[in-house]
């Protein structure tokens, strides 16, 4: 029986299987070339288009963040010198000169 | 079109007749096998780096776009209208051995499909029943035993034909 076999199995392989048409060979060409081709002009002007809008985006996020950057800042504290005001005076700070000429003007 | 010597070229011409051959057993018409080819091999090409072993996987990818066509309706509508009629030279046929040849040919379209897509890998496409298996995501002794059923069959209708 495995004699039979190995002879059926020579047999079998002995036949050719017919060889592919030109025609087939070159629609299988045509395919790697296209596959392996460089990207095409739409392909370049979708990234082009992509690239433009990321960097417009960026700018429009820069401008608005800087007013509000410029907002958050620490305000510088604005003080103002109030002249002290003098101490009321007292009776040891006139001489009795200037108290007699006082009382003389009045 | 492109030099023999390119590498996908070279994979055609060792394997392109059997892979005809396999793509056969999905498709009614000739057309629709060399469809199969081509989609399948593409296919094969473009991702044959990923793959762990490539002759599995080639014959991997034209069996699923072999299938793929001959689910499509509009294939079906095909097949109903000319496959009836055609004939099936899916071997040459030297003149000598053309009676014996249809014998044979009759009985392998006669063994069930699971069947003889082993015996086309094995015989004609040189694979091993380990190969077999992984392009058909059937264990070896699975790929195995369906090759030794088939090569009974084919043994006991051909003995038959002869006694006839």
């Amino acid at each position: 029986m495995t004699d039979k076999l190995d002879g059926l199995e020579a047999e079998l392989a002995a036949m050719r299987p017919r060889a592919l048409s030109r025609e087939l060979i070159e629609r299988i060409d045509d395919d790697l070339a296209e596959a392996s081709a460089p990207s095409k002009w739409p392909d370049r002007f979708l990234v082009s288009a992509i690239g433009a809008g990321a960097i417009a985006a960026s700018v429009i996020v820069a401008m608005l963040l800087k007013p509000m950057s410029e907002g958050l800042a620490a305000p510088v504290p604005v003080v103002a010198t109030v002249p002290a005001a003098p101490d009321p005076p007292r009776a040891g700070d006139f001489s009795l000169a200037a108290v007699a000429r006082a009382e003389f003007d009045l | 079109m492109s030099d023999h010597e390119d590498p996908w070229r070279q994979w055609l011409d060792r394997h392109g007749p059997a892979l005809l051959l396999f793509a056969r057993q999905w498709s009614a018409t000739r057309a629709d096998a060399e469809d199969a080819v081509q989609s399948g091999f593409v296919k094969f090409w473009k991702s044959r780096d990923g793959a762990r072993e490539q002759l599995p996987y080639l014959y991997a990818c034209v069996r699923s776009a072999a299938m793929d066509i001959g689910r499509s309706e509009r294939r079906r509508d095909v097949r109903e209208s000319a496959g009836q009629n055609e004939p099936l030279p899916d071997f040459e046929c030297p003149l000598e051995r053309a009676e014996r040849q249809a014998v044979i040919e009759a009985a392998l379209s006669q063994l069930p499909g699971d069947q003889r897509e082993v015996v086309v890998m094995k015989v004609w496409g040189g694979l091993t029943f380990a190969q077999i298996g992984h392009a058909l995501g059937v264990p070896l002794s699975t790929a195995a035993s369906r090759y030794r059923y088939a090569m009974a069959q084919l043994a006991r209708e051909l003995s038959e034909e002869l006694a006839s």
